[in-house]
């Protein structure tokens, strides 16, 4: 079993799971925008209460949201810090040496703080209740416009799910590379600091040769199965748009209007 | 758009992915290497400006999405939002220019370090800097402190890296004729 765990996708029947993902792309777009042009706590305010409405229509445990916010914490915490030790508005309300906390940045912390953390949780929110491949279904769907002035959506998607198909692949290949150069006598915990950068190289190496012929050969076997490139294609899976999806869409737009408004 | 243009762009996105989960520890600081830089570098060095933009592009993409393809398995808007989220739209811009530049020079290592260093990390190093004092509201000599001295001399520790690693590539790919067995 591999590292990576490609699109964190858990399977489900909820409301959230049966969203067609081009209006859940869209309505999670809109409400990130949304939080970036709101400047007032009880717009926040309610930002947060539709989240949380969104998060439990989901039926996810929260365990599995509190897990995506683990590696951003760093952030939030560097974001927090940044504000209240430069931001020179407002009352002194503390002071320490050459430290000064004003109220306005601790405000400012504050706000900055739990937007990080709800953009987290609302694009967390998307990946769980999305399979990857539909997300790119949705994707090249919603760049379709963008056809027009040349723009090779198809071929853009396409890539995506290549990348994401070989991730887990060239990963396996990795180890399998470090395994078989460890089994040759190479210890890349070990070494002056210039033998450990030659034994970088010596994985990265093969790496990518590997990983060329792989592109090279999968080329060839899309060519003999009939792939050209530009040409219109069928497709084996279709998205289906509902009521519930206009709703959701126009719930998010909603709040996108009135973040520019207010 | 060839077919084989197609699935080495998909693959180098592949890359840059799991590059971004390789890690080795610095002797003496508790500093990572991580291989990401040098995956943007040497992807710069082999591909076509056209084909890097489309590739480091598409690897973004996927990040915001949340597919877990940024440094440490991290993904979602907030990485790009995050002050040293503009390092990442860096590359954006730095990848195409290096790869640009390179097609200018001899194939060497001396001009390919000389592409990576001088071109590539100033940009990357600009853009970055001009994001976070932005979204940190910090100046920008503060900005400088914080987020770019201190890492100079890993960056160009990874250039050289990087440049190796290109020459070796490039040779054996245009030496190597693949020998493809299907018994």
């Amino acid at each position: 079993m591999n590292g990576i765990v490609i699109g964190q996708y858990l399977p489900g029947q909820s409301f959230w799971h049966r969203l067609d993902p081009r209006a859940k792309i869209v309505a999670t777009s809109l409400f990130v925008v949304a939080s970036f042009l709101i400047d007032s706590w009880l717009f926040m305010g309610l930002l947060i209460v539709a989240e949380l409405v969104a998060m439990t229509l989901t039926k996810i445990p929260l365990n599995y949201f509190m897990r995506s916010l683990k590696p951003v914490f760093f952030f939030v915490i560097l974001t927090f810090i940044l504000q209240i030790i430069f931001n020179r508005q407002g009352q002194v309300i503390f002071s320490l040496g050459p430290i000064e906390i004003y109220d306005e940045g601790l405000n400012l912390g504050f706000f900055m703080s739990i937007r990080l953390i709800i953009v987290v949780l609302i694009s967390t929110l998307l990946t769980l209740t999305t399979k990857p491949s539909d997300l790119t279904l949705a994707l090249e769907s919603l760049f379709k416009p963008l056809k027009k002035v040349g723009f090779p959506v198809s071929e853009l998607a396409l890539m995506i799910s290549i990348a994401l198909r070989f991730i887990p692949t060239l990963f396996e290949e990795t180890q399998k590379i470090l395994k078989a150069q460890a089994s040759r006598g190479v210890d890349i915990s070990e070494g002056k600091f210039k033998d450990k950068v030659m034994q970088l190289i010596s994985l990265l190496v093969p790496l990518f040769i590997l990983s060329f012929k792989r592109a090279d050969e999968l080329a060839n076997a899309m060519e003999v199965r009939g792939y050209v490139p530009g040409r219109l294609r069928t497709s084996i899976n279709r998205l289906s748009w509902k009521v519930s999806d206009t709703v959701l869409v126009l719930v998010c737009g909603a709040l996108f209007i009135g973040a520019i408004i207010f | 758009m060839k077919t084989k243009d197609l699935t080495k762009m998909a693959i180098c996105i592949a890359l840059l992915s799991v590059s971004s989960y390789l890690s080795f520890p610095l002797p003496f600081t508790p500093t990572m290497v991580t291989a990401q830089t040098i995956m943007i570098n040497v992807s710069s060095l082999l591909l076509t400006p056209q084909q890097v933009f489309i590739t480091v592009m598409l690897y973004l993409l996927m990040g915001l999405l949340g597919f877990p393809v940024f440094a440490g398995g991290g993904s979602g808007l907030a990485y790009i939002v995050s002050p040293s989220g503009g390092f990442l739209l860096a590359f954006l811009i730095a990848a195409p220019v290096i790869s640009l530049m390179r097609q200018k020079v001899a194939v060497n290592f001396k001009r390919y370090l000389q592409v990576t260093v001088f071109i590539g990390m100033p940009i990357i190093y600009f853009i970055g800097a001009v994001w976070m004092s932005v979204v940190t509201h910090m100046g920008l000599i503060a900005t400088l402190n914080a987020a770019v001295l201190p890492f100079v001399i890993g960056d160009t520790l990874k250039c050289i890296i990087a440049s190796t690693l290109a020459l070796r590539l490039e040779r054996l790919t245009s030496s190597t004729k693949w020998v493809t067995s299907y018994e």
